[in-house]
């Protein structure tokens, strides 16, 4: 690991000092999450002092149903709102980078990123406020309009930069081959952006699972999602077993993140 | 500024199916973002129901609230209450932004000098605590930071201190976590910035006998600029709003405006301020981002783009 | 190889989230929302074994935070347990459903002194859960002085300064601060909350955090991170069994009592699960249960022969002879103005 850090001989991009300072930076990154893990195998209750390894929290978490139905909530909101989201956001990015300019493309673009630019709280107040007029209460379906919505832009930006890079002539080729712009579109268009879409689809779905303070103003009861669970934990105090829900959430997050970051190497 | 109409019905009809293809989109957000914001705007001009919601009652009582204050006696008294809570989250945002530039710039620059086979594994460690919960992440912290914390614990064990140091609960604290909140925010743009850099221009300065010093500031830092730009405002603008790391390393005295707001959804019990305050909120980020934009625009003509 | 583990990455990432969500929505549901840390996993699953009823519990800290929830309309909850002083707003705001406990047959096992009491004359809007009182817990081991009054608490000696927790709720920090300038509760004299606004502002510099979360402040006194707090008897005796130099104080002004009641909202989509659950509960058998949880004290008669040892002679529920004990109001709205302002005021 240190091998990542060490420096050969002095170079021209070397700047000296930098590469101790990055391993820092990496330290303070990873401090929390690592006392984090190595606590969560705490035998005992106390959350900090460290008395013998044990996987009672381990154990205790499985069988919190409440984690159990909090966890699906998420990933079941997640998945409806992130593919929804990359869904309208691929239509969005192929309708500002490909197709001619229409009056008003500025500011349509300036309307999408509008949820990333917003800070959480105002989106979620403006939504708490638009499901509260007009009486919306669906349970999990206001989740997922209010996850949709934020997770647009989120789809949007690696799409279109996957779109930018698409080499024009391949498309060119295909039209010269007499094919229609809808079988261009199927059968290369699509599958050349099929990497931004998965991309696109990841960071929706992760900033959707991750998602607490919009949830948190406008959840109502029974839709309790994984952070807010989590929150709620949290006024119990400092307990293991939120150390051990916080490692298998951090697990799960790692692993598909890997995944995803595999599955990406071997697409390019 | 008069654009030659589309004389072409191609380019007409491909300019119809761009706007059809960006057509959900803007539905889906005019209908769940903007009007909702115009509602918002709404609910700041009525009168707020003190057992939570709002009364249907003209009142511009959230607005004066802002800056002045009804004592307890009815009188009206320049209150600096609020004012001061603005200024806070401006202060915290822009210490955090200040503090998140100083600490991502050299590791980026680090990043992207690094050969290519190792960057990618390194940005990916980067990445990796970001796709972690940040509730989870910065409950992390209050293990390190209290009283009986990893590292109180630790000072006190190896005898450099004897009394634990209060860490947790000030406003150090909420500081650490903010940084530790958007440090990727950061370090990825300016990172992008300096990946497309020729190294030429490096040996260049070498031979030209400029210092590091001097090759950082004259050379790396101008073609870092829009990097550092773009991650100022992707710490500052968020940071305005922070809500988790004030909440839970503050202690509930140490409230930002994000917090502030909140509070008048739930215990507070007045809507209409909390919409008032969520309205300054979003115009000052729109200030912010205008100004980026338009300095942004000026750049990119400056440099020869139409 | 890869498009393997992409075929069964996607199958995952579809199925998953439905099978976990499918195999919690088979049952019956009950949507309690409640204060934090109140029902163990352990009654939770007896009911649910009994009944086959799932429960899913929300929480707050404060009542405010509960009117608030309430208020915002199609929160869906069906059992919620507000305190005494916030029921008779609550049924003027029309928020809750009339379930008539008074004529089911559990409202005989109910004290005395709760049966159809003044928040609630007909007994027909609520249920009492769990009674107790407020005061402030101290750690001896820090301040060994005199502790019979709540000047401790408002003018705190060195060695407690900056290490001490206020309550997060409004009505809570008024009330204790009222009861020890000897201002009537519920004012609406702003000459008088104007006393009780300059105590708390002068008090705040010696504040370390202001928090409502039982079990953090447990945590919180048991580390030494907060040497003294306005707590509920029930907590305090929970958190001295972590730590036992901590102690329940009574001062001479009095303490506080509440009554926390189950209520069914306005709106409750599963009202008969509701009955149940509040059947369940008023059990003395469950009763029982829930107090050697809590530790506060049970307004169910016939508790007794099921209770932990420990809490026969446990001084947070046993108040000594003399000691006013002032049972919360229900604040007109007058006062709640007031009381909001003095609020923002202090907590800039």
């Amino acid at each position: 690991m240190l091998g990542l850090f060490k420096r050969n001989a002095l170079q021209v991009q070397d700047f000296p000092g930098f590469g101790g300072f990055s391993f820092l930076f990496y330290l303070y990154l990873y401090a929390p999450i690592v006392v984090l893990v190595v606590f969560s195998f705490n035998a005992n209750q106390s959350a900090t002092v460290w008395t013998g390894f044990s996987l009672d929290w381990y154990r205790a978490a499985f069988a919190n149903q409440a984690l159990r139905q909090a966890a699906g909530n998420s990933l079941l909101i997640a998945v409806c709102a992130s593919m929804i989201a990359t869904a309208i956001a691929t239509l969005a990015a192929l309708g500002t980078s490909r197709g001619a300019r229409f009056k008003g493309l500025q500011l349509s673009m300036g309307a999408i990123m509008l949820p990333l630019v917003l800070p959480e709280i105002v989106v979620g107040v403006a939504t708490l406020a638009l499901f509260s007029t007009i009486g919306l209460s669906l349970g999990y379906g206001n989740l997922i309009i209010a996850h949709t919505v934020f997770c647009i832009p989120f789809a949007y930006l690696p799409i279109r930069a996957r779109l930018n890079d698409m080499d024009l002539s391949l498309e060119q080729a295909s039209a010269d081959l007499y094919a229609g712009p809808w079988r261009t579109f199927r059968k290369v268009t699509l599958p050349l952006l099929m990497p931004g879409i998965v991309s696109g689809l990841m960071l929706a779905f992760i900033v959707s699972l991750d998602n607490f303070v919009i949830s948190m103003m406008v959840s109502q009861a029974g839709t309790t999602t994984l952070p807010i669970f989590i929150f709620g934990l949290l006024r119990m105090g400092v307990t293991p077993d939120v150390n051990a829900v916080s490692t298998l959430i951090l697990g799960v997050s790692v692993l598909f993140v890997s995944l995803s970051y595999l599955l990406g190497k071997k697409n390019t | 500024m008069h654009a030659l109409p589309i004389a072409n019905t191609l380019e007409r009809r491909k300019a119809f199916q761009s706007f059809l293809g960006v057509s959900p989109a803007l539905i889906a957000i005019s209908l769940f973002l903007i009007v909702p914001i115009v509602i918002v705007i709404g609910y700041s001009l009525m009168e707020a129901n003190p057992y939570g919601g709002v009364n249907k009652v003209f009142s511009t009582e959230a607005y004066t609230s802002l800056l002045f204050e009804r004592q307890l006696d009815d009188s009206l008294a320049f209150a600096d209450s609020y004012l001061l809570i603005a200024l806070r989250s401006i202060g915290i945002a822009g210490l955090t932004t200040l503090i998140t530039l100083l600490i991502g710039f050299p590791v980026a620059v680090w990043l992207a000098m690094q050969p290519a086979h190792r960057r990618g594994l390194l940005i990916f460690l980067i990445t990796v605590p970001f796709w972690a919960n940040l509730l989870i992440r910065t409950y992390a912290w209050i293990l390190l930071l209290r009283n009986t914390g990893v590292i109180n614990n630790s000072l006190m064990g190896l005898g450099v201190i004897d009394q634990p140091l209060q860490l947790l609960y000030t406003d150090g604290a909420v500081l650490l976590g903010l940084v530790y909140t958007y440090a990727p925010f950061v370090v990825l743009p300016i990172y992008a910035t300096l990946e497309k850099m020729d190294i030429r221009l490096l040996e260049a300065a070498q031979d030209l006998y400029a210092g590091r010093l001097r090759t950082l500031r004259k050379v790396v830092l101008p073609i870092a600029k829009p990097g550092i730009m773009a991650g100022a405002i992707l710490t500052f603008v968020p940071c305005l709003g922070a809500m988790i790391a004030p909440e839970l390393l503050g202690g509930g005295t140490r409230m930002m405006l994000g917090n502030l707001i909140f509070r008048q959804f739930s215990d507070a019990r007045n809507w209409p301020f909390g919409a008032a305050l969520s309205l300054v909120l979003m115009a000052a980020v729109m200030l912010v981002l205008t100004v980026y934009a338009l300095r942004a625009e000026r750049q990119r003509v400056a440099k020869g783009g139409a | 190889m890869s498009t393997w583990i992409k075929s069964i990455s996607t199958s995952l990432f579809l199925t998953l989230p439905l099978t976990l969500v499918a195999s919690v929505q088979a049952a019956e549901k009950l949507n309690v929302v409640s204060w934090s840390g109140y029902f163990s996993p352990e009654i939770l699953a007896k009911f649910q074994k009994q009944s086959g009823i799932e429960v899913t519990v929300d929480s707050y800290d404060s009542n405010e935070t509960l009117l608030a929830k309430l208020k915002q309309g199609g929160a869906g909850y069906d059992v919620a347990i507000p305190s005494n002083q916030f029921i008779p707003i609550l049924i003027k705001e029309q928020l809750l459903e009339r379930f008539d406990p008074v004529n089911e047959p559990y409202y005989a096992s109910v004290v005395d002194n709760l049966k159809k009491p003044t928040w609630d004359p007909q007994g027909a809007y609520s249920m009492p859960f769990i009674w107790g009182t407020t005061s402030v817990v101290i750690n001896a081991e820090r301040y060994k002085g005199p502790a019979d009054s709540y000047k401790v608490l408002y003018e705190p000696p060195a060695e407690l300064q900056g290490r001490i927790n206020m309550f997060d709720s409004v009505s809570e920090v008024i009330d204790m601060a009222s009861l020890y300038l000897n201002i009537p509760l519920c004012t609406e004299d702003p000459k008088q909350m104007q006393q009780v606004l300059t105590l708390l502002k002068a008090q705040k510099p010696f504040v370390k955090t202001y928090s409502s979360k039982a079990g953090s402040i447990r945590e919180n006194l048991a580390s030494g991170e907060v040497d003294m707090s306005m707590f509920w008897g029930g907590s305090s005796m929970r958190a001295r069994e972590m730590k036992p130099s901590l102690k329940y104080l009574y001062p001479k002004e009095g303490v506080l009592a509440w009554v926390d009641n189950m209520v069914i909202p306005k709106g409750s989509k599963n009202p008969a699960n509701a009955k149940a659950f509040i059947a369940f509960l008023s059990q003395p058998e469950n009763a029982a249960m829930t107090q050697n949880f809590l530790k506060h004290q049970s307004p169910i008669k016939g508790v007794e022969p099921f209770l932990d040892a420990s809490l026969k002679d446990a001084p947070e529920l046993h108040i000594p002879e003399g000691t006013p004990v002032v049972f919360s109001k229900t604040c007109g709205e007058g006062a709640i103005r007031l009381a909001d302002r003095l609020w923002t005021n202090l907590m800039r």
